[in-house]
């Protein structure tokens, strides 16, 4: 018996996963499948009902309150198989949740009861362009999600300049060497994109913490010496991912902001503000971060004991 | 048979020991029982968690059930969030989920005020916990409060690890409101009578503990501190995988962590005791506890038990029970933590899960010897196994020169063959002629008597069918055939021969014993030796053919 594919799509809550389904449901390939999917995701199912085939019945929902542990895995195992029994798809599309480890998913999906029944075909992953790099050093499944992909498709690239989607795409690529990239919008982003994708299992251990690489760190101060902050900055704008935080550089508070390492800023008209800079870098220690921006906030900032 | 080694001491007494991190005769037992309790009495979870009554009937039967020393009064983590304002989507056999959010719709937080005691489903719990607390007072009783990081992203949904880094100050803000509502809900279950309050966190698994330092300890911290100074008890539960967060946990000052399988328990165990924690866990909830068996249940359980080592050890699944947790699973459980003998017996049947060359034992018992086999642990050693093997010795007297009985100690290979190779799976148990009789249960006397004279019985009247001897009558029911019948049971009366006799009328079966319907009547003997075709024979023929058979 032909095992049944399954298709994985990942990526954080907002990234676009349901949107990039229903373009693949609207396309010309899946028209004629039967399709069964499994949304793991709390909140709306927003995916167009319309463009399922034949009946709603081959969408499965997992709803579960206590979605963050280990539960979810019976639910997960017993829909897999209501699917194959019930169902027999040609094939399997999962929208994850943002908040699952691949390696979980894998691990779900593989299971002595279902492997005789499926297999994964691959596995993309939506990235949240305007986003990933502020959630990267907080949320473990975003990191693991990117690394374990077969494809990455970055979505919302609008809010980008062209050389910022060049930055993230090489981020990415310094994440997961082999996954295929395609930007949301282009041409072959549709299921010929899926279909041409090589799948490799997920062998590691879930992520025990973000990775290592990344690094988040904050500039506690109010007031900071505009020339020392520039200098500061330019030490570090390379391997800088994000920057964000209110500072006084004598004028008033000002929002400072960073993508990457273009670097805005403008007034800061709302009440009480509270001051200092949080920083997100790339293979770079918070201390170095620490060293090159600690020198602009006046008065210095002053380290006791040993470091 | 339970062998407790805890009779004077009740459960909730463990409970309370353990936490504290002492040294206890055994571990407690906490079945995290949820919606579970809704599948015992036949109700839907959405039915389940809105009913005091259901509650309060549901926690009874399982503390009944299960042997709890100590149980949740509810598991549901959207208790709050729903009397917040989230939005939930209902199930049968699942908990709630949250599926919006109030301050993603614009709500301002400072329109959210911390619930009171009566407001959306809080007083049902409270309810159910004051009735349950009457009716046991020798039970621990969990109240399970929501973490501030978990309710801050029911009431945010997960835009807030956005704002981490946009607007950090407004989480933190969140997060101080979260942590004044685990306060009061604390102080609501202590009041109410909860002798624990766990602090259930699990989305802090999804980050590292640089965040977690930064967005979980001081808004847990407050919380651990309150239920102290309310002289409650503390525990923090996270499920997932939170291995890297469990020191951090340890740091926040709750008296108790408690986590699931995705984290070694003997890193838990370790990195609590490094903190002046105790620490719980962590049965599996899917592969053992729902989907596998009860022999299952028991192994994971003693895996458990030996990293606790009775000190500052409570012994409970890793998250709120899946709905349709087989109950006999939970049983074995609660038997398995009051009885050591069966914990050894467990744990040396768990180091046989790989025996090879398993003999077949299909011929087994086939002598003319009754055989009583009983599989021990060590008569010498084990209180049970020893009143077992007295009671077959006592017993084997009067079975002399018919009876023979050995013991076998489950602690040589030989032995660990022998037990899997007849499919015993409890230690004691006896065997005769290779069947299970007695399972973990001395028999009484005319009761073992009575089984081994069965099997006697049984033999002889299998010996004598074997030597049975059958004459077949062939042919139409007609006067030459009745003629032959008549003259054989005459010859069997006169010689007493163990004769049976059959008469074959049917021409289809004729031809079984090779002779065609036209050669009938016929006389075919035991050995399907055609001895007469087409004629009525002699009847002192016939006698001598009959005495021929003895």
């Amino acid at each position: 018996m032909n095992k049944i594919p399954v298709y994985l799509i990942t990526g954080c809550l907002g990234a676009g996963k349901t949107t990039l389904l229903n373009h693949w449901l609207a396309g010309p390939e899946l028209k004629s499948k039967r399709i069964a999917l499994l949304i793991n995701e709390f909140g709306d199912l927003g995916v167009d009902g319309q463009l399922l085939p034949d009946d709603a019945g081959t969408v499965f929902e997992l709803n579960r309150g206590s979605l963050f542990c280990a539960c979810i895995r019976s639910d997960f195992e017993a829909t897999m198989h209501a699917i194959a029994d019930q169902v027999r798809p040609d094939l399997v599309i999962t929208e994850a949740t943002g908040m699952a480890q691949t390696s979980d998913l894998f691990s779900f999906i593989e299971t002595p009861a279902t492997r005789e029944q499926f297999e994964i075909a691959c596995n993309v992953c939506v990235i949240d362009a305007l986003n990933f790099t502020k959630v990267l050093p907080t949320l473990k499944a975003v990191a693991s999600q990117a690394i374990w992909a077969d494809g990455l498709v970055i979505n919302k690239s609008n809010g980008l300049n062209t050389d910022q989607v060049d930055k993230l795409s090489s981020l990415l690529k310094d994440l997961n060497p082999r996954a295929k990239q395609v930007r949301f919008g282009s041409e072959n982003f549709g299921w010929p994109f899926v279909e041409s994708l090589h799948h490799v299992p997920c062998t590691d251990a879930p992520l025990q913490a973000p990775p290592a690489e990344v690094v988040a760190c904050t500039i506690n101060g109010r007031d900071f010496d505009r020339a020392a902050f520039q200098t500061g900055f330019e030490q570090i704008r390379g391997r800088l991912l994000r920057m964000k935080g209110i500072v006084n550089f004598g004028d008033g508070p000002r929002l400072v902001e960073s993508v990457f390492d273009s670097l805005t800023e403008r007034p800061y008209t709302a009440n009480n503000p509270r001051y200092g800079l949080t920083v997100i870098g790339w293979k770079i220690t918070a201390d170095e971060i620490r060293s090159a921006l600690h020198p602009a906030v006046t008065p210095p900032v002053v380290t006791i004991g040993l470091q | 048979m339970s062998t407790s080694t805890n009779l004077s001491v009740g459960g909730k007494e463990l409970v309370h020991a353990a936490i504290n991190g002492q040294r206890t005769d055994r571990a407690p037992w906490v079945p995290f029982v949820g919606c579970h309790a809704g599948a015992l009495l036949g109700v839907g979870a959405d039915e389940y968690l809105k009913s005091a009554d259901l509650m309060h009937r549901g926690v009874n039967l399982a503390i009944d059930r299960y042997q709890a020393d100590g149980i949740p009064v509810a598991f549901d983590l959207q208790i709050e969030a729903e009397a917040l304002g989230c939005e939930l989507r209902w199930s049968t056999d699942t908990p709630p989920a949250v599926v919006d959010h109030p301050l993603a719709q614009d709500t301002p937080l400072d329109q959210l005020k911390v619930p009171g005691p009566n407001e959306g489903r809080i007083p049902i719990v409270l309810d159910a916990t004051r009735r349950l607390r009457a009716d046991h007072p020798d039970t621990a009783l969990y109240g399970l409060v929501t973490g501030p990081f978990t309710l801050a992203l029911h009431l945010q949904g997960t835009d807030i690890f956005m704002r981490m880094f946009d607007d950090p100050e407004s989480v933190q803000r969140l997060l101080e409101f979260c942590s004044d509502v685990a306060i009061a809900m604390s102080r609501y279950y202590i009041e109410a009578g909860c002798d624990v309050i766990a602090i259930v966190d699990p989305m802090t698994s999804q980050i590292g503990p640089d965040q977690f330092h930064q967005f979980v300890t001081p808004y847990a911290k407050p919380v651990f501190e309150s239920i102290r100074t309310s002289g409650g008890l503390s525990s923090f539960f996270v499920c997932g995988h939170a291995q890297q967060n469990v020191e951090a946990m340890c740091q926040c000052g709750p008296d108790n962590v408690c986590v699931d399988e995705n984290i070694p328990l003997d890193f838990v165990r370790d990195t609590c005791r490094d903190n002046q924690a105790s620490f719980g866990g962590n049965l599996q909830l899917t592969t053992v506890l729902l989907l596998g068996s009860p022999e299952d249940a028991e192994k994971n359980a003693v895996q458990c038990l030996a990293v606790g080592d009775n000190t500052g050890f409570v012994l409970a699944p890793g998250c709120d029970l899946p709905y349709a947790t087989p109950p006999e699973n939970l049983v074995a459980v609660g038997q398995l933590v009051r009885d050591t003998y069966r914990q050894e017996a467990v744990m040396a049947m768990s180091e046989s899960a790989d025996v090879q060359d398993i003999p077949d034992m299909s011929g087994y018992g086939q002598g003319d010897h009754v055989i009583v086999d009983i599989i021990t642990l060590d008569s010498e050693s084990c209180a049970p196994c020893q009143y077992m093997v007295e009671a077959v010795e006592k017993i084997a007297p009067e079975f002399d020169g018919i009876v023979r009985w050995r013991e076998h100690k489950i602690k040589t290979p030989e032995a660990i063959r022998f037990m899997t190779s007849l499919s015993v799976k409890n230690i004691p148990t006896i065997c005769i002629d290779g069947d299970i009789a007695f399972v973990s249960r001395i028999p009484p006397k005319d009761e073992l008597s009575a089984a081994i004279q069965d099997r006697i019985n049984q033999k002889a009247r299998l010996r004598i069918r074997r030597h049975q001897s059958e004459i077949h009558i062939l042919g139409q029911n007609t006067g030459d055939t009745i003629a032959i019948k008549d003259a054989v049971d005459q010859a069997v009366l006169e010689t007493g021969a163990d004769v049976v006799v059959h008469l074959v009328t049917d021409p289809l079966d004729f031809i079984r014993f090779g002779v065609e319907p036209d050669e009938t009547p016929a006389l075919v003997t035991t050995r399907n030796q055609v001895v007469s075709t087409e004629r009525v024979p002699d009847s002192m023929a016939i006698k001598q053919w009959v005495q021929s058979l003895q």
